[in-house]
């Protein structure tokens, strides 16, 4: 999808405060067509990836983070653009993507997306996500009964429950 | 063809609060030494710490036993689960009995995905008071 990208069906700048993941969710959920049963899981990731702009924010940034999401038949995707410092933590600046991803609030996109990035320049960057719409209904509830998530259900639960 | 950028900042997500649904209402209710806390709404990094600081006034050497009533849950995300997983280590430091009454599909698919369902003690049919009896 990300190659031919058309107009999103949403962008939103948001002030990455406490405030912010449950604006992003709001909005999500106004989009028209109505998301189909991908819907819990785009809501949910959108919520992960701007509560973990928050959590990464510098205490003197006043920038703001874009939110754009495309909702189409087959896949959603969901990018949160800004400041690099707000996009990558920085375990992710310094080269060990493994780090990072434990680290900072990204294992429920690993476990729940199709595809899911990190493009960074020297100031800005995006986090991406994309979740395809398959015939068995992957959301979050066949995602939780497949044998391929149950490796990736104990990591994130080690995670969290270790914060 | 064109499309809008809407900024959203502190001022509107006041007027988004005012506009929606109150994002977590925690009620208590207390009886004979046991407590149940009600959840209702959404549960995330700004509604968190009210459930953290609720969580550690309740569950004290005084209270025999709490359950924690998901039921009206409408949302959580990972900082909401880790917030839900305070009640269990706080109750087990204190000897406070917990049961969790399940929250809505969404929130225990949330559970089973992140493999949490056995890490608190949910409450089973079996365990469900029955009104008619």
């Amino acid at each position: 999808m990300e190659s031919e990208l058309p107009p999103p069906d949403l962008a939103i700048s948001l002030c990455p405060d406490s405030r912010a993941p449950r604006a992003a969710r709001y909005c999500v959920t106004t989009i028209e067509p109505p998301p189909h049963e991908l819907r819990e899981s785009v809501v949910l990731l959108t919520s992960e990836l701007v509560s973990r702009a928050v959590r990464l924010r510098p205490r003197d940034s006043h920038d703001l983070v874009e939110l754009r999401v495309w909702v189409r038949d087959d896949v959603a995707r969901v990018e949160l653009r800004g400041a690099r410092e707000l996009v990558c933590a920085p375990f992710e600046l310094s080269g060990t993507p493994e780090a990072g991803l434990l680290l900072e609030g990204l294992q429920l996109v690993e476990v729940l997306s199709d595809r899911w990035s990190i493009d960074a320049d020297e100031h800005s960057a995006c986090i991406w996500f994309e979740l395809d719409r398959h015939e068995d209904a992957r959301d979050l509830g066949a995602m939780s009964e497949s044998g391929d998530a149950r490796g990736s259900a104990a990591r994130v639960w080690s995670v969290i429950s270790a914060r | 063809m064109g499309w809008t950028v809407v900024t959203i900042d502190g001022t509107d997500s006041e007027r988004l609060d005012s506009r929606v649904s109150p994002q977590l209402e925690l009620q208590e209710h207390h009886l004979d030494g046991g407590c149940t806390l009600a959840l209702r709404g959404e549960l995330d990094m700004s509604s968190a710490p009210a459930l953290d600081a609720t969580l550690r006034r309740l569950c004290t050497d005084a209270t025999d036993a709490l359950t924690l009533d998901l039921s009206e849950l409408t949302f959580a995300d990972s900082t909401g689960l880790r917030a839900l997983l305070l009640a269990g280590e706080l109750c087990q430091q204190h000897a406070c009995t917990l049961v969790v009454v399940p929250g809505p599909p969404q929130i225990q698919r949330l559970f089973e995905l992140t493999g949490m369902l056995g890490q608190l003690p949910f409450q089973t049919d079996a365990q469900t008071p029955n009104p008619a009896s």
